[in-house]
């Protein structure tokens, strides 16, 4: 086992090296930063000085070797925009997206699990159908369009719900519904195919044979073996989750790392863009890692090997 | 209880949490209180400091707690804010007087002392302030006495006013007793509003000054939400959550109005256009050219069926009639294909020729329809123009590269010191990203710099202006429409061309 985790976290490591070593290099393939900070009277020494400042002459090489040795204390380097150290400035916008995105977890699993569960149970019914066509529509509506829909319905015409904002648990509902939607349709799909499948087990026709209520089957016996494509799936969507969020953030106005991440994106302001890449990156290989681990432990047949 | 059942326990109860447990500690800012006015912008302020955010949004909020020593009346001229007076005392001396019994937030009065600190902050240039080029000129700050200082410029600059329009005075005892770190947590100007809170990409807080020292303001306070999305601004002002809103777009001015808002449109310190780049070789070097396609284009289309009758048609310079240097004689080009056909014709290029254009997407108002609709019209000459779309973060970085064009739509920004002199900086052969070079612009527009004469600058930038609408270095669009809405009971609310607000005598009655 320990040597099953050591090497997976090597693995880890070599992923968030990878990531962030790309985003290094698109940042600055893409545009060069020193524009944000001139304005008109700027003069070519005044950019020449700005550049020199930043590090931003030197060699490509030179900027990457400095930048992973920084990188390593946990410093990014200053934002251009907030004249802030980038790190504490993702942090202190992580509460908001994790908060988000639990939230829409939260939704996602509450509709999907018994509505899959139903559907897989009873094939061919209307609940079936339901779901089908709710899974096909969640996995094909735009974030953007869904979210502006969902204000335009909730808020400006039922006046349920703020339509932007993040001061209360009311205004975390539309958002959190928003960007729900995708692994609600997903987690719908698997927990229907598989209970599907499951059903056809000839352990099944055992529970059944002897005398267990229906329900106490699905609950005891199904659910078990569903699990392990369940926490695959939920592995594997965290990262769709954190995509979400940047879409989702900027149409509620919710202050999180999306946002932050948008904007720096949109002003070219690369050591914010750094710090929130290797941050979100690695907490998706830190999620992918744990999940493999309990996956480990669910399924027996899994070998650390 | 079996591993599955405790690990899908364990994720639902940390899933609850964070969802119940995080991030919510403020409290609402709706438009609840009588007396409180809530603004929709799309950002607020990088910090709450005023030397490091130059952006157009951060400029009102700033403006509520900190003031400058100059503002510019609307008419082409400056009023003093702080500075009761001024005058130059020889081509490179300014000497201001300022007025007295202002006192800073912190009950501090201010001082020349404070001035000076200001200026020397900005010109510092580990302070890293964007407003640095504005007023780089200044070799010097001089104190004469506790209201009196003299401002020397390293030689003639006659758009030293312009360039002081933009710096926000601070307290200098205060700040060096906080630090910059201390002094952007608890910030203190002397404006009709003092600082209340901030939170980073949301809203900021500012309260009503009782002791402002012209009179108190009538609200109590103002909250300025960060909502980038246009449509979720729309949604808040239906919703009622905002009290104001900015950069409407035009398709839902008449949606607004038929919910009871108050509209308005400004024309922003903003003129639109087509760069053509003409330092290069290419068709664009010939005048002709250059002149044709401005004929081939119809503004008036672009104002009546995209910006909905909002804005207003550029008249053949770069800036508006609330410019300083505006030529009030200039015409628009004329919508004239016959004559367009012909220029090209003469210009050797019958047969029209091939182009990239180089556009954005929700960068200016109504960007992408009105590419295309320039596209459509110069395919009409003949003149086959691709249209490739740069992504909004390093569109700046390629003008300046000079790697746009020969075609890109541009907006050249003249707020908040309203004075063409901004723009046209950058038609000059040396200009940063500069794309176009002409001796005879060159030589005019150094002349209008050095001219301290007010009456002779005005005249020597509205040479240059003509000089420019016969050079045709740009296609000639329109000024963009700042479109703003308001709630039936906000009394008092406009939108200057500066991109400022007057929030001091905004009131707001019952809901």
């Amino acid at each position: 086992m320990a040597g099953y985790v050591a090497r997976r976290l090597l693995d880890a490591a070599l992923g968030v090296l990878g990531v962030t070593t790309i985003a290094f290099l698109a940042i600055r393939l893409s545009g060069d930063p020193v524009a944000l900070l001139i304005t008109e009277y700027a003069t070519p020494e005044d950019i020449a000085r700005v550049r020199r400042t930043l590090g931003l002459d030197q060699p490509l090489w030179v900027q990457y070797a400095r930048f992973l040795a920084d990188a390593l204390r946990g410093d990014f380097g200053e934002s251009l925009r907030f004249i802030k150290p980038a790190a504490p400035l993702v942090y202190s916008a992580m509460p908001a997206t994790v908060q988000l995105a639990a939230a829409a977890l939260l939704v996602a699993l509450a509709v999907a699990l018994p509505l899959g569960m139903v559907a897989g149970v009873r094939r061919g019914s209307a609940i079936d159908g339901v779901a089908i066509v709710l899974a096909t529509l969640g996995q094909s509506m735009p974030y953007f369009w869904l979210g502006i829909l969902l204000i335009m319905v909730f808020a400006v015409r039922l006046q349920w719900l703020p339509a932007f904002g993040s001061e209360s648990w009311r205004h975390l509902i539309l958002p959190a519904v928003t960007l729900a939607m995708t692994p609600m349709a997903r987690i719908a799909r698997i927990v229907r195919s598989g209970m599907v499948e499951v059903l056809t087990q000839d352990y099944i026709r055992t529970a059944h044979a002897k005398g267990l209520r229906a329900s106490a089957v699905v609950v005891r016996h199904a659910m078990p073996n569903l699990a392990i494509p369940l926490v695959t799936l939920l592995a594997l969507d965290f990262g769709t989750l954190l995509g979400g969020a940047v879409v989702t953030e900027t149409i509620f106005a919710w202050p999180g790392v999306g946002r932050l991440v948008v904007q720096a994106i949109q002003s070219r302001d690369y050591p914010v863009v750094q710090a929130v890449v290797f941050y979100l990156a690695t907490a998706v290989v830190l999620i992918n890692l744990t999940l493999d681990v309990i996956y480990a432990r669910l399924d027996p047949r899994v070998r650390y090997g | 209880m079996s591993t599955v059942q405790r690990i899908a326990a364990l994720v639902a109860f940390v899933l609850l949490w964070t969802t119940l447990g995080a991030g919510t500690s403020a409290p609402p800012a709706a438009a609840q209180d009588p007396n409180r006015l809530v603004v929709g912008i799309g950002s607020i302020p990088n910090t709450p400091d005023p030397h490091l955010d130059s952006t157009a949004n951060a400029l009102p909020a700033y403006a509520t707690l900190f003031e400058k020593l100059v503002a510019t009346d609307g008419k082409g001229g400056f009023r003093g804010v702080l500075a009761r007076s001024w005058r130059q005392v020889d081509p490179t001396t300014w000497e201001f007087v300022l007025h007295s019994g202002v006192r800073f937030h912190n009950g501090m009065s201010l001082t020349a002392e404070d001035v000076k600190f200001t200026i020397e902050r900005i010109l510092d240039p580990a302070t890293r302030s964007p407003w640095l080029g504005r007023i780089s000129a200044i070799e010097r700050v001089e104190v004469t006495g506790p209201l009196t200082f003299r401002i020397v410029t390293r030689g003639p600059f006659a758009p030293l006013l312009q360039g002081l329009t933009v710096v926000d005075i601070l307290p200098a005892a205060y700040f060096q007793e906080r630090g910059p770190a201390g002094f952007a947590a608890a910030p203190v100007g002397t404006g009709p509003f003092v600082f209340g809170e901030w939170h980073r990409q949301d809203r900021m807080v500012v309260r009503a000054n009782l002791g402002y020292w012209r009179g108190r303001p009538r609200l109590d306070e103002v909250v300025f939400r960060a909502i980038p999305e246009d449509s979720t601004r729309v949604a808040g002002l239906e919703t009622g959550e905002l009290d104001v809103g900015v950069l409407v777009p035009p398709e839902q001015v008449d949606r607004l109005k038929a919910r009871g808002l108050q509209l308005g449109t400004v024309n922003l310190g903003q003129g639109m256009v087509v760069n053509l780049r003409s330092n290069v070789p290419g068709p664009l070097q010939q005048r002709k050219v250059r002149q044709a396609l401005n004929y081939a284009v119809d503004k008036e289309a672009i104002l009546q069926s995209i910006l909905r009758g909002h804005g207003r048609i550029l008249n053949g310079q770069v800036v508006g009639p609330d410019a300083f240097g505006h030529n009030p004689n200039l015409k628009p080009y004329p919508y004239d294909l016959s004559r367009a056909r012909r220029l090209l014709a003469e210009a050797g290029l019958g047969g029209g020729f091939e182009v990239t254009f180089h556009g954005t997407i929700g960068r200016y108002t109504k960007d992408k329809e009105i590419e295309e609709l320039v596209i459509g019209q110069l395919a009409e000459i003949g003149v086959r123009a691709r249209l490739e779309i740069v992504e909004g973060g390093v569109y700046i970085q390629r003008h300046i590269a000079r790697t746009l064009g020969p075609l890109w739509i541009w907006a050249w920004q003249y707020f908040p010191a309203m004075d063409a002199d901004l723009p046209l900086n950058f038609f000059t052969c040396a200009g940063v990203g500069n794309f176009f070079c002409s001796r005879d612009f060159d030589e005019l527009f150094a002349q209008s710099r050095r001219e301290m004469d007010p009456v002779r600058r005005r005249a020597l930038l509205q040479r240059v202006a003509l000089l420019v609408r016969e050079e045709a270095p740009v296609i000639f669009l329109v000024q963009t429409p700042g479109i703003y809405a308001a709630q039936k009971r906000v009394k008092g609310f406009a939108w200057r061309p500066d991109y400022l607000m007057d929030l001091h005598r905004v009131e707001v009655g019952p809901r």
